[in-house]
């Protein structure tokens, strides 16, 4: 019993171990970069000079905050435009052509197999020269998001409606006088909410680290955090290492705002 | 004039012919229950009328209208399923108020209406919680309350009582069925426990194969059934063929097979000098059927003892009261009489 006991205690050890090993490997460069964006000089062991120059001059400069801007415009718009569209092609797929469900998981789950640079030059081949809105580049570019991000969300929301019988609850929504759709904007969608978060987290991180999509398709028109990026590291490197700072910590923030909106909903309802 | 009308109804899903030639009528205020084993057809019939699923021929009346055609949102009807199906993110008062919202009934109302009705289930205390913090009784009662709520036409039951254990299950039977009789209601209950059809109906549609086999009151099912099935899903006749009986007790038949209930067997057990297993005549069901056998099983069933007799490798279960004096102990020589007026011949 007691040889159980510590065996089983030396397992708990060992497991924490790794755990702290995987953080501190993931966490170092992190620390580094955000240790080094504010130091000027770190050419020796210990770096010298401390000083929040660097993050100062950022957040003067009205191209980085209207990198910000646009990155997190242009990377709500795809999102929301797709978790619609799934959502509807989902309803009609699920309640109407249940047989068609795995022909529309086919679809989906392409873009999975698909690099951007492919992705990107296969649009401009495309749409180039196509008249009206189709060429504009902007809408190109949010395409492409929403092809890029689409396996993400569908997953997700299609995990959502698994886990909670949608079928039968549309029929007690339906029972009840409410018609099909109404029933799934009113009963599903809300039920469906943390998956459809968790899968929009997912493809935000995606569009942030975007460079090739924006660089080809709108690199002219758009400069999204990561361009700026891009150009701070040709100019200054403690300029960059702050610009990549601030860009984990504007995902970090988005993540934990959204995980605890959904988190909230989910404690209130499985509190016994 | 019957309330309810089925017309001739046929469903099929591909190469199964789900309901074949239904016609049924079910008169107001009864509670009628669907019965029969899983595939039957029981509940493809209640979504029929509910207009969850469409018919391909026949035709459904409510009331004498022809409902066939009509959506299930404009049927009138309420539904408890078989997994409650309340609505997660809403708290049982919002579940039960759903339907009257969707009328758009004045909020005070709502209220009322959906108060009265918690209290009439049980579960006023519950209405600010959300179906993940209830028991599978209360989420029950409250897909019961939620359904009732609206005064339905109808109410539909499928199967509402298979996810609870059995002494739960046996409250929510009486309470279903008391809250029926007091507000009037025309119910249709779905199961294929044959117990449970026995304590809460008013009228019993035994199916099989997609067919009505029997319809019939409880007690008429019971102690007449119709036909071998009946018979066998019924009350655990011991059912047997013209050979069978010829084997067991040399008997001969003029008809296909007979049954017996088991309590209807007297057993008495013999002594070693007038054992009389084999019989020379062969002999015919006068009075009384007599069969000789020896007790192979004995099993306790709550206040009954149901044992298992082998008469020339036929068995026949009889039951009779736990009595402790009365056991009859395995491998024990019986003779089993069974009166002639018990017996069915099919």
């Amino acid at each position: 019993m007691r040889s159980k006991h510590k065996k089983r205690s030396g397992i708990t050890l060992l497991s924490y171990f790794f755990v702290v090993i995987t953080i501190i490997y993931l966490l170092i460069p992190l620390i580094a970069t955000g240790i080094y964006s504010v130091f000027e000089n770190w050419t020796g062991i210990i770096p010298r000079g401390f000083s929040f120059q660097s993050y100062i001059d950022l957040f003067q400069d009205e191209l980085f905050i209207k990198s910000i801007f646009e990155t997190i415009v242009i990377c709500i718009v795809p999102i929301v435009l797709t978790s619609f569209v799934v959502l509807l092609a989902l309803f009609a797929t699920l309640v109407y052509f249940p047989r068609f469900e795995k022909y529309l998981q086919l679809i989906c789950v392409i873009p999975y197999t698909i690099q951007g640079v492919i992705l990107s030059v296969s649009i401009l081949g495309l749409y180039v020269e196509a008249n009206g809105i189709l060429s504009n580049r902007l809408v190109m570019l949010t395409g492409a998001y929403c092809i890029i991000i689409l396996p993400y969300i569908y997953q997700g929301i299609r995990n959502g409606m698994q886990a909670i019988h949608m079928t039968t609850l549309l029929e007690a929504a339906e029972m009840l006088g409410c018609s099909k759709i109404k029933g799934f904007f009113k009963i599903i969608v809300p039920n469906i909410l943390s998956g459809v978060i968790t899968s929009s987290l997912l493809a935000v991180g995606i569009i942030f680290g975007d460079y090739v999509l924006i660089r080809n398709l709108a690199g002219s028109q758009i400069s999204n955090m990561q361009i700026y990026l891009y150009q701070a590291m040709k100019t200054d490197s403690m300029k960059s290492s702050a610009v990549f700072v601030i860009i984990m910590l504007i995902t970090f923030i988005i993540a934990v705002i959204v995980l605890n909106l959904s988190d909230k909903k989910k404690t209130v309802k499985n509190t016994k | 004039m019957s309330y309810i009308k089925f017309k001739q109804v046929n469903k099929s899903f591909g190469s199964n012919h789900v309901l074949q030639d239904i016609s049924l009528e079910i008169e107001k205020g009864q509670l009628v229950t669907l019965l029969g084993p899983s595939g039957c057809g029981k509940s493809t019939l209640l979504r029929c009328l509910a207009g969850l699923e469409d018919v391909d021929s026949g035709s459904i009346f409510l009331e004498d209208k022809d409902i066939t055609d009509v959506s299930p949102k404009n049927r009138g009807m309420g539904m408890v399923f078989q997994q409650y199906s309340l609505f997660p993110n809403l708290t049982t008062f919002q579940n039960v108020a759903f339907g009257l919202k969707m009328k758009k009934m004045d909020k005070a109302i709502i209220k009322e209406k959906v108060d009265d009705m918690l209290e009439i289930v049980g579960l006023s205390e519950a209405a600010k919680q959300y179906p993940a913090q209830m028991s599978g009784g209360q989420q029950q009662r409250a897909a019961l309350a939620r359904a009732l709520v609206t005064d339905p036409k109808v109410l539909l039951l499928d199967e509402p009582l298979s996810a609870i254990d059995a002494k739960l299950r046996q409250n929510l039977q009486v309470e279903i069925r008391n809250i029926q009789r007091n507000l009037d209601i025309t119910a249709i209950f779905v199961t294929h426990d044959q117990n449970e059809a026995m304590i809460m109906s008013d009228q019993i549609f035994l199916m099989n194969n997609g067919k009505i086999e029997q319809a019939d009151s409880p007690t008429d099912l019971y102690t007449n059934p119709k036909t071998e099935f009946v018979a066998s899903f019924m009350g655990s006749y011991n059912i047997l063929s013209k050979d069978e009986l010829l084997k067991a007790g040399n008997y001969e038949l003029s008809c296909d097979s007979i049954a017996f209930r088991p309590e209807m067997v007297t057993l008495q057990i013999l002594e070693e000098d007038n054992i009389l297993f084999e019989q020379s005549k062969k002999n015919t069901i006068e009075n009384v059927l007599e069969l000789y056998g020896t007790v192979t099983l004995r099993m306790p069933h709550g206040n009954f003892l149901r044992y298992s007799i082998n008469c020339s490798d036929i068995t026949i279960k009889v039951d009779t009261m736990f009595t402790e004096g009365d056991i009859i102990h395995s491998d024990t020589k019986v003779k089993l009489t069974i009166p002639e007026k018990s017996i069915l011949y099919y």
